[in-house]
C-alpha cells in the first residue's frame, strides 16, 4: 500500500515519455493531484508497508512527503503555464523525468532500510540530472555534469558510511533489521568508533546533496541552470530529501550516546554553509544563483538547528517546511523574472514593482518570509534557532550565527531591492497568468497560515519525528 | 485587556479595508481613516484610563500548540500606549487631506495597509510579555515601516533610505534577539519576567546587547545613520509617527529590559548619560547644518532621543547609588520628554508635511515668508519650535527643567556619579542652547523673510483634518506647559511602574516642583499676555505700514539678500567642524563677467563616514578573498569532499 | 576457500591499482576497471559465507554488470566518438606512481591499526578495498579527461562494494541489485553526458567544463 506512493508517479513517468505533449501535461498535474491524495492518505491511516522490510512510514518521513506532495502539485499547475510560455525541444523527456523525480523522491521519504535509502537518494540524482539539462546549452551541460558526479562521489561516501553503520553492528553483535528505525532501537549495543565513523561518511555524503558547505558546490550551478519548476523541486524538496538521512542517523548517534558528537559537527558544518552562503550573496550577479546560495543558508540553518538539540530542533524542523514552501514560491517567481526580462542578470532587470506587480508580489514577500520576517515561519524556526543556541551556551557559533544571518539579510536585500525597485528599461514578454502566479501565493499563504497556527495532526507528527533527538523543552 | 484588543483589531480591520477598498480611493480612504482614527481612540482612552487607575491586566494566547503569545499591561506600558494612541489617532486624521493628492489608489490603499500594521504592531510592542509575543510585533514593525519608508520608491533616495532602514531594523533585532537568547538561556522559559538571581555580568551583557538592538531603533548615536535617510522619506504623517512615537520603542524597550534585570551597577548609568550626551549634541549639530527641513527634524529626533537618555541614564544613576529624589526626577523628566517630544515633533513633521504639500519642496533655502500666507500652520510650528527648544512656558522646557534638577542633586554623589552628572548637565546646556539656534534657523528661513522661490511664493493652506491635527498638538505643547501639574501624573504612574522601591520618598518633591512649575508658567503667561495688551492699547490709533521683510530702506531689496539657511548655521557649524566635516563645492568666480556660479555645501555625519571604511569594508574584504572556493574546478570541488571526510576521521 | 587465493587475487588487484596510477591510455584504464569489478565480484564466492543458488545467480549478474557491462559501456562511448585516448593527468605519473605505493603502504597499515574481526583472516582485503577508494578519488581529482574521472568514479563503488560484501552480511541480495542497478544507470548516465560534452566541445578536456564559477 506504502509502495504506491512511488510507484504511481514511476508508471506516470514512463509513461509520459510516449504521450504527446497535450496528454503530458494533463498527466503532469493529474499525477500532482493523485499523490498529494495518496500523501493525505497515508498521513491519515499510517499503513503497514506490503515490503515492510524496506518501507514503513515514520513520522518524519511523513512531513517530507507531505511537504513534497503540496509542492509538486503546485508546481505542476505552474509548469504547465510554465511550458505555454516557453517551449521546449522534448517536452516529454521533461514531464517524464519530473515524474520520475517525484517518484524517487516519495520512495527517499517511505525508505526506512538504511540501504533502500541511499538507493532512492542515487535514484533522486539520476532522475533529476536530465532535468538540469532541459535547455541543453553548454552551461547546463556543464552544471549537470558536475551534478552528477559531485553528487555520485558524495553519495558513494554515505554507501560507504552505510556500510561502516552495518559493520558497527557486526561488532556489537547486533542481530537487527537493517533500518533507521530498528537500528535506534538498538543503538546503545553498536560498536561507538565505527557509529562514528560510519556518522562522518553519511553526513558528508548526504551532506553533499543537501548542500552543506564545503560540498555544495553543484548546487548554484545546478538550480540556476535547470528551469523555474525544476529548480523549484530542486530547492524545495530534494534537498530535504538529503536532509532526512541525515535527520535519521544523527537519531541513531543520539540513541547510541553519540549525541553530542554528531551534534557538534552538525552546527560546525552548519556554520560553514551560512558562512559559504553569505560569501556569495553579497556580491551576486544572477538571481538565480542568488537563491541556490540561500538554500545553502537555510540548509546551514537546518543543519545547526539540528545540531544543537532541545528547541533547536523543533526550529530545524519548522524552518525545513517553511523554507520548502517559500523557497520554491521563489524560484518559481524567479522563473517568471527569467521569461519577463530574458535574463539572468540582476543588472538587467528591476522595476520588477511597476513591469510585473503580481511577480513582485510574490517575490518580495518570498524575500521577507525567507529573511526571516513574520508572518512567515521561518522567523518562528531561526528565532527557536537562536534562542536554543544561546540555551545550549554556544555562544560563539550563536554570535557567528546572528552577524552571518546579517550579513546574508544586507547582502540579500540590496539585490532584491534592485530587482523589485530599480528604474528598468526593459520591455516585458510576459503576461502574468494566474497559472502564473498562483501557485507562489498559494504557497506563501500556507506559510503564513501554518505560522499563525499548526494543525495538530502536523503539530503532533513533528514532536513524534524530534523526541527521540531532545527535541523536548 | 480586551477593550485594548478591540481596538487593535479595529485598526486592523481598517487596514484590511483599505487594501479591499484600494481601487475606490475616496470611499476607501474615508473609511480607513475613520477606522484608524476610531480604534485610535478607543485604544488612547483605555490607556489613559488603566494609567490613571494603576490598573494592570494580562492576557495569554495560545500559539503552535505549544506556545503562549502574552500580553501584558502595566503602568509603563500605558503611558506609552497613551503616546502611540494620542500621536497616531491625530494622524491618522491628518493623513485623510494628505493623501488627497496621491495619483495611484493602490499605493494609498497599500500605504493604509501598512501603516494600519504599523500602529497595531507597535501597541502590540509595548504591550509584550514573552519572547516570542515581542520579537513578532517587533519584526512586524519594522516590516511594516519599511514598506511605508518606500512608499515614493520612485527615487533613488528613498530606496538606498528604505534599504539602511532595513538592515539596521534586522541586525537590531538581531541584538535584541540575542539579548532575550541570554534571558531565555538562564530562564529556561519565554516570559519576560524579572531575573533576579542571574549573575551580575550576564545581566550586563544582556542590558548591552539591549542597549544596541534597542538603540539602533531609537537612533541613538551612532546607530542612529538610517534616521535621517528614512524619516523624511516617508510621507509626512508616518514621518511624524516614525519619529513620534515609533523610536520610542527603542526607548522603551531599554526601560523594560533594564527594570526585568535588577541591576546595581552604576554602569547602566554611565552608557545611558554618554550615549545621551553624544547623540543629543551631534544630532542637533547636524540637524543646524541641514538643507533640507524634512532630514534637519529627523536629526533633531536623534538629539532629543539624547535627552530622553541622559534622563534615564540620571535615573538610573539615582537608583544604583541609592538616591530616590534624582532617579525619580531623571525618570519622570526622561519619560515627560518622550510624551513631549512625541507631541511637538509630530507638530513639526506635520507642519513639514503642510509646507511640502503645498510647495513641492523640502529645501529650506527654498523656501521664505511662509508665515504670511500659512497662519496657522506657520503659528503651530512657531509653537512647537519653540517647544522643542526647550523654552518656557512650553512643554519642552518642564520635561528638561526635570532632568536638570535631577542632574543637580547628583552633584552631592562621589566621583563617577558626580562627574556623570556634570556631564549630563553641561551636554543638557549645549543642546538646548544648539536646538534653539536650530529652530530660530527652520522659522527664520522657511516661515519668515521674503519667499525665495515662485513655489513659496504661492502657497497657501488647504485641508481641514491637516490643520485640525496640528491645532490640536500645539494646544497640547501649550497646554501641558502651562500645567505640568496635572500632566505629571502621567509619567509618575509610569515611573511608580518601574517598580524600583522609590514611592513615596521620590515622588514628593517632583510633585512640588510641577505645582511650582505650574503656578510660575501661568504667571509668565499672564505677563506675556498683559505685556500683548499693554502693547496693542499703545499701538491703537496709530498707523502700521507693512513693507517687504529685511527691506531695511533698500529701494531694489532682493530676496536673494536674506540670510540662508547655511549662512545662519556656519558660525556654529566652524565650531564642531571636528565632528560634523563641510564638504563643499564652489567653483571660482572667473574672468570680468563671471558667468553663473554656484555654492553647494553638506554636512557630513561621522557616523555614516566612518560605518563603511570601519564595517561594511571589511566584511566586504573579507568575503571578497573567500569567493575563490566557488572557482568552477571540479577536480578541487572533489577535493572539498575527501578534505571533509578526512579531517572528521581525526575527531573520532 | 583458502585464504590464500583469496589473497594471491587481491595483490592482482593491488598490482593493478598501481598500474592504473601510472596508466595514461584510457582503454587500458577501461580494462584494469574490468578486471577490478570481475574481481571485487568474486571475491564474496571465496570469503566463506554460505553460498545459495539465489548468491551464485547474484554473484554471476554482479560479475556481467561489474566486469563487463559497465566497461563495455565506457569503451562503446569512447569509440562512437573518437575521443581522444590521452588521460591528460593534472598530477604526473611517476607522482602518481608514488602516490600509489604510499596509498598501499598506508592502506596496510591502517587496516593493522582497525584489526576489524569479520575479516580479519583476510589481510589484504581492507588494504585492496582502501586502495579502490582512494586510487578512485585519485583520478577523479587528478585527470582533466573526463572519461577517466567516470573510470575513477567506477574504482571507487568497486572498492565500496569490496568493503561492504565481505565484512558485512547483513544486505539482501535484492538490495544489493539495486545499489548495483543504481550504480549502472549513474554510469549510462555519465556515458551520456560525456557523449554530449563531446558533441558540445569537440573533446572531453573538463577545462571545457569551467565556465559556471563566481
Amino acid at each position: 500500500m506504502v509502495e504506491l506512493i512511488f510507484l504511481t508517479p514511476l508508471v506516470a513517468g514512463i509513461l509520459a515519455f510516449f504521450l504527446p505533449k497535450s496528454l503530458g501535461r494533463w498527466l503532469l498535474v493529474g499525477t500532482g493531484a493523485l499523490h498529494l491524495i495518496l500523501s493525505l492518505f497515508l498521513w491519515n491511516n499510517r499503513p503497514e508497508a506490503v515490503f515492510n522490510r524496506y518501507f514503513s512510514v515514520t513520522p518524519e518521513g511523513l512531513l517530507s512527503l507531505l511537504v513534497i506532495s503540496f509542492l509538486f502539485f503546485l508546481i505542476s499547475i505552474y509548469a504547465v503555464s510554465y511550458l505555454k510560455e516557453r517551449e521546449l525541444q522534448a517536452e516529454n523527456v521533461f514531464t517524464g523525468f519530473m515524474l520520475l523525480f517525484l517518484s524517487t523522491m516519495s520512495m527517499v521519504t517511505v525508505s526506512d532500510h538504511i540501504m533502500v535509502f541511499w538507493i532512492a537518494i542515487e535514484a533522486t540524482t539520476l532522475a533529476s540530472a536530465p532535468l538540469i539539462y532541459t535547455h541543453r546549452s553548454s552551461a547546463s551541460l556543464e552544471a549537470t555534469w558536475k551534478y552528477v558526479l559531485i553528487c555520485s562521489v558524495g553519495i558513494a561516501m554515505a554507501l560507504l558510511g552505510s556500510v561502516l553503520i552495518t559493520l558497527s553492528m557486526d561488532i556489537g553483535n547486533v542481530n537487527a533489521v537493517l533500518s533507521f528505525s530498528a537500528i535506534t532501537g538498538v543503538a546503545g549495543k553498536l560498536d561507538p568508533f565505527w557509529l562514528k565513523a560510519g556518522f562522518i561518511f553519511i553526513l558528508v555524503g548526504y551532506g553533499t546533496k543537501m548542500g552543506l558547505a564545503p560540498m555544495h558546490t553543484w548546487l548554484p550551478d545546478a538550480h540556476s541552470e535547470a528551469p523555474g519548476p525544476a529548480s523549484a523541486l530542486f530547492s524545495g524538496v530534494l534537498l530535504n530529501c538529503a536532509y532526512l538521512g541525515i535527520f535519521k542517523t544523527n537519531k541513531i548517534m543520539h540513541a547510541a550516546g553519540l549525541g553530542d558528537f554528531s551534534g557538534i559537527i552538525l552546527m560546525v558544518f552548519g556554520l560553514m554553509s551560512i558562512l559559504a552562503a553569505a560569501t556569495f550573496i553579497i556580491r551576486q550577479n544572477e538571481y538565480k544563483r542568488m537563491l541556490a546560495y540561500s538554500s545553502i543558508e537555510n540548509m546551514g540553518i537546518i543543519a545547526f538547528g539540528t545540531g544543537i538539540g532541545g528547541i533547536g530542533v523543533y526550529g530545524a524542523v519548522i524552518c525545513m517546511i517553511h523554507h520548502s514552501l517559500i523557497k520554491s514560491s521563489l524560484f518559481l517567481s524567479a522563473g517568471n523574472i527569467l521569461l519577463g526580462y530574458g535574463n539572468r542578470l540582476i543588472k538587467n532587470t528591476g522595476g520588477l514593482i511597476t513591469l510585473m506587480p503580481k511577480t513582485f508580489l510574490a517575490f518580495f514577500a518570498g524575500f521577507a518570509g525567507i529573511s526571516g520576517f513574520p508572518p512567515f515561519g521561518i522567523f518562528i524556526g531561526e528565532l527557536f534557532i537562536i534562542l536554543g543556541a544561546f540555551r545550549g551556551k554556544h555562544y560563539a557559533m550563536a554570535g557567528i550565527f546572528i552577524l552571518s544571518l546579517c550579513v546574508i539579510f544586507a547582502g540579500f536585500a540590496n539585490q532584491v531591492m534592485k530587482i523589485s525597485f530599480d528604474h528598468s528599461k526593459a520591455t516585458i514578454r510576459l503576461k502574468e497568468k494566474p497559472g502564473l502566479v498562483w501557485p507562489q501565493y498559494v504557497l506563501l499563504l500556507t506559510s503564513l497560515a501554518l505560522c499563525i497556527s499548526i494543525p495538530d495532526t502536523v503539530h503532533q507528527t513533528i514532536i513524534d519525528a524530534i523526541s527521540a533527538i531532545g527535541g523536548g523543552f | 485587556m480586551s477593550q485594548f484588543f478591540i481596538s487593535i483589531l479595529i485598526i486592523l480591520t481598517g487596514g484590511f479595508f483599505s487594501i479591499c477598498f484600494a481601487r475606490q480611493a475616496k470611499s476607501g480612504r474615508i473609511i480607513t481613516a475613520f477606522l484608524l482614527s476610531i480604534g485610535c481612540l478607543l485604544g488612547l482612552i483605555n490607556a489613559s484610563s488603566a494609567l490613571i487607575h494603576s490598573v494592570t491586566a494580562a492576557r495569554s494566547f495560545e500559539y503552535l500548540t505549544l506556545f503562549s503569545l502574552s500580553f501584558k499591561m502595566d503602568g509603563l506600558s500605558a503611558f506609552f500606549l497613551v503616546a502611540v494612541f494620542g500621536i497616531c489617532l491625530l494622524s491618522s486624521v491628518y493623513s485623510f487631506h494628505y493623501m488627497a493628492h496621491e495619483k495611484k489608489p493602490v499605493r494609498i490603499g497599500v500605504n493604509y495597509f501598512f501603516f494600519s500594521v504599523l500602529i497595531a504592531s507597535m501597541a502590540l510592542v509595548i504591550t509584550a510579555s514573552n519572547i516570542l509575543a515581542f520579537m513578532l510585533s517587533w519584526e512586524a514593525m519594522s516590516l511594516s515601516s519599511f514598506f511605508l519608508v518606500i512608499y515614493n520608491h520612485e527615487a533613488s533616495d528613498n530606496r538606498k533610505a528604505g534599504y539602511l532602514y532595513f538592515v539596521f531594523s534586522h541586525v537590531g533585532a538581531m541584538f535584541i534577539l540575542a539579548a532575550f537568547a541570554l534571558i531565555y538561556a538562564h530562564t529556561g522559559n519565554f516570559a519576560l519576567g524579572p531575573m533576579t538571581r542571574m549573575p551580575e555580568t550576564m545581566k550586563i551583557l544582556i542590558f548591552l546587547f539591549s542597549f544596541i538592538g534597542f538603540g539602533s531603533k531609537a537612533g541613538v548615536f551612532p546607530f542612529h545613520v538610517w534616521l535621517p535617510f528614512a524619516h523624511p522619506a516617508a510621507p509626512s504623517h508616518i514621518s511624524a509617527v516614525m519619529s513620534g512615537v515609533m523610536i520610542k520603542t527603542g526607548i522603551y524597550g531599554m526601560i523594560r529590559i533594564y527594570t526585568l534585570l535588577d541591576l546595581h551597577t552604576p554602569l547602566p548609568g554611565m552608557v545611558m548619560i554618554i550615549a545621551g550626551a553624544v547623540s543629543g549634541i551631534l544630532g542637533v549639530v547636524y540637524a543646524l547644518g541641514q538643507h533640507d527641513l524634512k532630514r534637519l527634524l529627523a536629526y533633531s529626533s536623534v538629539e532629543n532621543i539624547g535627552i530622553i537618555l541622559i534622563g534615564m541614564g540620571i535615573g538610573m544613576t539615582g537608583v544604583s547609588s541609592g538616591n530616590p529624589a534624582m532617579a525619580v526626577l531623571g525618570f519622570t523628566g526622561g519619560f515627560l520628554h518622550v510624551l513631549n517630544h512625541a507631541v511637538f515633533k509630530s507638530l513639526l513633521f506635520m507642519g513639514a508635511g503642510m509646507v511640502l504639500h503645498q510647495t513641492g519642496t523640502r529645501s529650506i533655502d527654498a523656501l521664505g515668508g511662509l508665515l504670511k500666507r500659512m497662519k496657522i500652520t506657520g503659528t503651530a510650528v512657531i509653537i512647537g519650535s519653540l517647544a522643542i527648544s526647550g523654552l518656557p512656558p512650553l512643554n519642552g522646557f518642564v520635561g528638561e527643567f526635570l532632568i536638570y534638577l535631577g542632574g543637580f542633586k547628583g552633584l552631592a554623589l562621589e566621583t563617577s556619579d558626580f562627574i556623570m552628572s556634570i556631564v549630563a548637565i553641561i551636554s543638557l546646556a549645549v543642546i538646548g542652547g544648539l536646538a534653539l539656534a536650530c529652530f530660530t534657523k527652520v522659522v527664520g528661513v522657511v516661515f519668515q523673510g521674503e519667499p525665495r522661490t515662485r513655489a513659496a511664493e504661492k502657497a497657501t493652506e488647504k485641508g481641514a483634518t491637516m490643520l485640525v491635527s496640528m491645532v490640536v498638538l500645539a494646544a497640547a505643547c501649550v497646554l501641558i506647559g502651562l500645567f505640568p501639574g496635572v500632566i505629571i501624573l502621567l509619567p509618575l504612574r509610569a515611573v511608580a511602574a518601574l517598580g524600583l522601591g522609590l514611592e513615596p520618598t521620590g515622588f514628593q518633591p517632583v510633585m512640588t516642583i510641577a505645582g511650582n512649575l505650574s503656578f510660575a508658567a501661568v504667571v509668565f503667561f499672564a505677563v506675556v499676555i498683559l505685556v500683548a495688551l499693554i502693547r496693542s492699547f499703545f499701538y491703537r490709533n496709530k498707523p502700521i505700514a507693512a513693507s517687504g521683510t529685511w527691506g531695511c530702506g533698500f529701494t531694489q531689496p532682493t530676496v536673494k539678500m536674506q540670510y540662508t539657511g547655511s549662512s545662519y548655521a556656519s558660525f556654529i557649524l566652524d565650531f564642531f567642524r571636528p565632528v560634523a566635516p563641510l564638504s563643499e563645492e564652489h567653483p571660482a568666480i572667473q574672468g570680468r563677467f563671471p558667468v553663473k556660479t554656484h555654492y553647494k555645501s553638506h554636512i557630513n555625519d561621522i557616523a555614516g563616514l566612518h560605518m563603511n571604511k570601519l564595517v561594511v569594508d571589511p566584511i566586504l574584504l573579507v568575503f571578497e578573498k573567500l569567493r575563490w572556493i566557488q572557482h568552477g574546478d571540479i577536480h578541487l570541488y572533489i577535493g572539498y569532499i575527501l578534505l571533509a571526510i578526512v579531517l572528521l576521521l581525526f575527531f573520532i | 576457500m583458502s585464504i590464500l587465493q583469496v589473497d594471491t587475487i587481491l595483490t592482482l588487484v593491488l598490482l593493478s591499482v598501481l598500474f592504473s596510477f601510472g596508466s595514461s591510455r584510457l582503454p587500458r584504464l577501461i580494462s584494469v576497471v574490468g578486471f577490478q569489478g570481475i574481481v571485487v565480484s568474486l571475491v564474496p564466492l571465496f570469503v566463506g559465507h554460505d553460498m545459495t543458488a539465489g548468491g551464485i545467480v547474484f554473484t554471476l549478474a554482479t560479475l556481467a554488470i561489474r566486469g563487463i557491462i559497465i566497461p563495455m559501456s565506457i569503451y562503446k562511448a569512447i569509440n562512437r566518438v573518437n575521443i581522444k585516448r590521452e588521460v591528460e593527468p593534472i598530477v604526473g605519473y611517476h607522482a602518481s606512481i608514488i602516490c600509489g605505493l604510499l596509498l598501499i603502504v598506508a592502506a596496510t597499515w591502517i587496516s593493522r591499526q582497525l584489526n576489524i574481526p569479520a575479516i580479519k583472516d583476510y589481510t589484504l582485503l581492507f588494504p585492496t578495498a582502501m586502495a579502490l577508494l582512494v586510487t578512485g578519488m585519485f583520478l577523479l581529482m587528478a585527470r582533466r579527461n573526463a572519461i577517466a574521472m567516470v573510470l575513477g568514479y567506477i574504482m571507487m563503488e568497486n572498492g565500496i562494494y569490496l568493503l561492504g560484501t565481505t565484512i558485512s552480511v547483513r544486505a539482501r541480495h535484492i538490495v544489493e541489485f539495486g545499489i548495483l542497478l543504481d550504480i549502472l544507470a549513474g554510469v549510462m548516465i555519465m556515458a551520456v553526458i560525456l557523449q554530449n560534452i563531446k558533441q558540445t566541445f569537440d573533446d572531453v578536456d573538463t577545462a571545457h567544463l569551467r565556465s559556471l564559477k563566481e
